[in-house]
């Protein structure tokens, strides 16, 4: 046990050694093993970090979230739609669901007093619409059930913002014009993140009205889209199932495409998945060439110290001795050439993430895995050769 | 201690197989300072090479330290010639990227030494052929006379039953070739180890002991001469 440890340092110093020896040469064969672990580990880093930022939304969110879409059927009439009432039972009716609320929205100009304030959308609002976008009220209130058709609105940090430097400090209590259409401010929100679930949500620059007022503003026989908040411990598959009966009850001939949160993460995965698949093509070819480069090398060097290899033996090297040595250079020009493009990859990663302005971290797996492929490629491409010195009689290599 | 009985060696060569040596006999002795002389291609290196656990004889025994090596599974072989084999070559074989110290101490890395202790001890076997002075020299430092002293400090260092050298004077000018054989004889005198010269060299050859000549695959030793 002992023994074989001092063989394996001795070894490892001998290796380095050697490779020092051949330095130019070494880094000409680690050439493909760089550029191999660099982009695997720069896609690699690059996908986590896109990853992390596709979940962020969901997180802020919550997964338990459903998206009901009614599917357009053609000829459809009128009597198909889904009403407010319909969405605001919901609840009620279906024990799975907790929280429902419409997704209606328009978009235009806000203007006051005839100055224009800036482009943004209008959202047809609810109380759990608020909830379930996280939606909070700074001043005044929210808009409510009990508003029916009037028009009031709820403006977002954004729009307050622009109303004060026009001149209404107040905010609450004046009237904006969108639309055509002049709305009494009943409330104000706070700051708040953007997108969510995939629909371009920019709260901070929208305003927010009364459900009823928004369909008949927009001309809409119903609601399209619909966001529910499931009751805790409800798997997605059975509110899913309800939720399509609810509506089928309701709204006869209805079609509906309910997609859960953790679907849309799935599906994700997948993606990723499949993206990750591709990157690990386009590395592990780079590796099989950067990895027959350091083959050659190896057997090159084998050859060239043919008398090393029979001297060795003959003072009683055993033959796995041998192999364990070119296994062992081996693998250290390949973990050189791993660090190196550990090195090179991150900072890939990082110009990357500059350019298209994602939060840039050094993913630790990426790190990980450039080591142990390295190391891996270094044994694999190594054994061939080792097997070969290993092979060599020490008597016709004493003789070169 | 080293007995060889009826060793028969043959290669076959295509077709033909050639008959290099039919039944060489020899015993070794602690002490013996021996050389075997012979014409090019009569079977010196191979009997070298038989006696080094390098190559296996077609038929006949051999027997090391009361073991009979010849039946010995490849490893085994491997390391009794770490213990008990220490060779010289003519082309001194010399790791060039080594410094004096660390080739002379190779042996002890494949016996499982601890680094300090063959530090020590290659230093202890370079100060016995004169190099302690130059153990960080590396090879292309060192004249051909340093280096082959050098390489016999390797030969010494585990402290083998025997020294195999292979024509040790043959890449020297005869005035260095000269100290490498009084080494050589010192070495065998005080030392409980044996000896043994393959060469071309009479010269060489009649500053040993005994002196054996391999003639048509036999091996022929010349009577012993009284202690010079």
């Amino acid at each position: 046990m002992d023994t074989s440890v001092m063989h394996w340092r001795a070894n490892v110093r001998e290796a380095l050694a050697s490779l020092a020896a051949v330095r130019a040469r070494s880094f000409l064969a680690l050439f493909g093993i760089v550029v191999g672990i660099g982009s695997v580990i720069a896609m690699v880093s690059t996908s986590e970090i896109v990853k992390e930022e596709s979940l962020k939304q969901f997180r802020e969110l919550g997964t338990d979230v459903l998206m009901i879409r009614q599917l357009h059927v053609i000829g459809s009439r009128r009597a198909m739609a889904i009403g407010p009432r319909d969405i605001a039972d919901l609840p009620y009716e279906v024990p799975d669901i907790a929280q429902a609320a419409a997704w209606v929205d328009g978009s235009g100009e806000f203007t006051y007093r005839g100055q224009r304030l800036a482009e943004g959308a209008a959202f047809g609002a609810t109380e759990a619409f608020a909830d379930i976008n996280k939606l909070h009220v700074e001043s005044g209130r929210f808009v409510s059930a009990l508003d029916r058709d009037q028009r009031y609105c709820v403006v977002g940090s954004d729009v307050a913002d622009a109303l004060r430097r026009a001149g209404a400090p107040a905010v609450v209590g004046e009237q904006i014009r969108f639309l055509g259409h002049l709305y009494t401010i009943v409330g104000v929100l706070r700051p708040s993140l953007g997108q969510r679930f995939g629909q371009p949500f920019e709260p901070n620059g929208s305003i927010f009205v009364p459900l009823h007022t928004m369909l008949r503003q927009a001309r809409l026989a119903g609601v399209r889209l619909i966001f529910a908040r499931m009751a805790g411990g409800v798997a997605p598959e059975d509110a899913e199932r309800a939720v399509t009966a609810y509506f089928q009850a309701r709204v006869p001939g209805v079609r509906l495409k309910v997609t859960s949160a953790q679907q849309l993460i799935e599906r994700m995965r997948e993606q990723g998945q499949l993206f990750t698949l591709l990157l690990g093509a386009v590395g592990g070819i780079s590796l099989i060439v950067g990895g027959v480069g350091v083959m050659n090398l190896m057997l090159i060097s084998v050859s060239e110290r043919r008398g090393e290899i029979g001297l060795r033996r003959a003072l009683g090297a055993r033959r796995r001795d041998i192999r364990r040595q070119f296994v062992i250079e081996s693998m250290a020009l390949c973990l050189a050439g791993g660090a190196l493009g550990v090195a090179v990859g991150i900072a890939a990663a990082y110009g990357i993430c500059t350019f298209a302005g994602w939060p840039f971290f050094v993913s630790a797996t990426a790190m990980v895995l450039g080591v142990c492929v390295s190391s891996g490629v270094g044994v694999f491409f190594g054994i061939y050769p080792a097997h070969q010195a290993a092979r060599l009689d020490p008597i016709a290599a004493l003789r070169t | 201690m080293i007995r060889l009985t009826d060793i028969c060696k043959s290669y076959a060569l295509g077709p033909v197989t050639v008959e290099v040596l039919q039944g060489v006999s020899l015993e070794i002795r602690p002490g013996d300072l021996l050389s075997i002389m012979g014409p090019s291609g009569c079977g010196k290196s191979t009997l070298m090479n038989i006696i080094g656990l390098l190559d296996r004889p077609t038929s006949g025994t051999y027997v090391l330290n009361d073991r009979r090596v010849v039946a010995m599974h490849d490893d085994e072989v491997a390391a009794v010639r770490n213990a008990d084999i220490g060779f010289v070559f003519q082309a001194f074989h010399l790791l060039p990227r080594l410094t004096a110290a660390q080739n002379a101490g190779l042996p002890l890395v494949y016996r499982g030494v601890p680094q300090p202790e063959i530090e020590r001890r290659a230093l202890g076997a370079l100060e016995r052929v004169g190099m302690a002075e130059r153990a960080a020299h590396r090879p292309g430092q060192l004249s051909g006379g340093q280096q082959q002293r050098v390489a016999v400090a390797r030969a010494l260092i585990g402290d083998p039953a025997v020294i195999l050298a292979d024509e040790p004077t043959g890449a020297l000018d005869p005035d260095t070739g000269h100290e490498i054989m009084e080494m050589f004889e010192s070495l065998s005198a005080e030392q409980d180890m044996a000896t043994v010269i393959v060469t071309h060299d009479p010269e060489v050859a009649a500053r040993c002991r005994r002196q054996t000549r391999i003639e048509a695959g036999l091996l022929h030793e010349a009577a012993a001469r009284a202690a010079a």
